[in-house]
């Protein structure tokens, strides 16, 4: 194996070693069965070490990971005709004893969300839950970055009637 | 604007999200084996080289009837065909016992099973097709020699007959 193959190797496993958890919990927020989950992780991993063969001219590596696994969750779902996993569904995925914190957490993060509109409900994920900037998330989705931000704003408020609703109906 | 900050920390992650042990031995694994060299042997051009190798040599050849109308034309091949013929008899002579057995040959020495030659050497059977080539000659000699005996004494005492009988005649009338 050449000197530059070892290097390039060495890249992807410090790659690997930062970006792995982060990577899977924006999969598992999305998708909620952890098999899935990591063969997507896995899938963006490589195309990135390709990239780095390739000696693709990559601007800013941290965004082309956000892009990379934000696509492959597209995919994921257009390839399995589901748009979301639904929450009754969600519950009775078989779930093992180490997994069933971070399942809960899927199912109260989405059960949160699910009254809000589709494009509001992912900036919220991507914002608070995947620590984007405005400006990441705003170049990830093809928007104004104020656009990003007001839309973050309309979905903050809205969360704050629900919850006050559901406190003056207890 | 806490109720603000207090609905953002309701949506921050509660927990630690861990992916398991093995995803990284197998992105791992999988860059490494993308990045071994491929020895594959492509075929495709050498399948290709003999097709057109193919269809050169069927394009090159004469036709079937042609080199049969030149054989037959060919005075060359016609004398080389006649040629052949004594050879194909001599053949037919040899597969014949008989001659063979009639002669008295000089008894060959036996090799012994391991002294044998695992091949024969060309030399060697040009030199025993000559050999048994003469000893077929004498053999045929040999044969003809009686046969000529018995019926050449026959024809012989005849004409002498005959002479004599004409001899005693002439002389009787010139003795008259």
């Amino acid at each position: 194996m050449s000197a530059e193959t070892d290097k390039l190797l060495k890249e992807l496993e410090r790659i690997v070693a930062e970006r792995q958890d982060w990577l899977f919990r924006f999969a598992y927020m999305r998708i909620g069965i952890r098999e899935d989950a990591e063969d997507l992780v896995q899938e963006v991993l490589l195309s990135v070490f390709r990239r780095l063969r390739e000696k693709t001219q990559m601007d800013n590596m941290e965004q082309y990971i956000i892009r990379a696994i934000s696509n492959a969750c597209t995919d994921y779902f257009r390839r399995k005709s589901l748009r979301v996993v639904e929450l009754d569904k969600a519950r009775e995925v078989p779930v093992g004893e180490s997994d069933r914190q971070i399942h809960e957490e899927y199912v109260r993060i989405s059960r949160l969300l699910e009254s809000l509109p589709p494009e509001q409900r992912e900036i919220v994920r991507l914002k608070c839950y995947d620590e984007l900037t405005f400006k990441q998330i705003a170049e990830l989705q093809d928007i104004p970055e104020a656009t990003a931000k007001s839309r973050y704003r309309y979905a903050i408020m809205h969360l704050q009637q629900m919850i006050k609703k559901k406190g003056d109906e207890i | 604007m806490n109720e603000f900050e207090d609905i953002e920390q309701l949506l921050k992650p509660q927990c630690e999200f861990k992916a398991s042990e093995t995803l990284k031995q197998e992105v791992m694994e999988k860059a490494r084996e993308e990045v071994k060299p491929q020895r594959t042997i492509k075929l495709w051009p050498w399948l290709a080289a003999a097709c057109v190798i193919g269809f050169i040599v069927m394009y090159l050849m004469p036709p079937k009837s042609a080199v049969e109308d030149s054989m037959e034309g060919n005075p060359l091949v016609a004398e080389k065909v006649e040629t052949t013929k004594p050879a194909e008899e001599t053949k037919q002579v040899v597969s014949t016992p008989e001659p063979i057995k009639s002669v008295e040959t000089p008894k060959r020495r036996k090799l012994h099973k391991k002294n044998r030659p695992f091949c024969v050497k060309k030399e060697e059977i040009v030199e025993m097709s000559e050999e048994t080539r003469l000893q077929l000659q004498l053999a045929s000699l040999n044969e003809d020699v009686p046969q000529r005996k018995e019926t050449d004494i026959y024809d012989e005492i005849r004409q002498i007959r005959m002479r004599g009988e004409r001899l005693i005649s002439m002389y009787e009338e010139n003795d008259k």
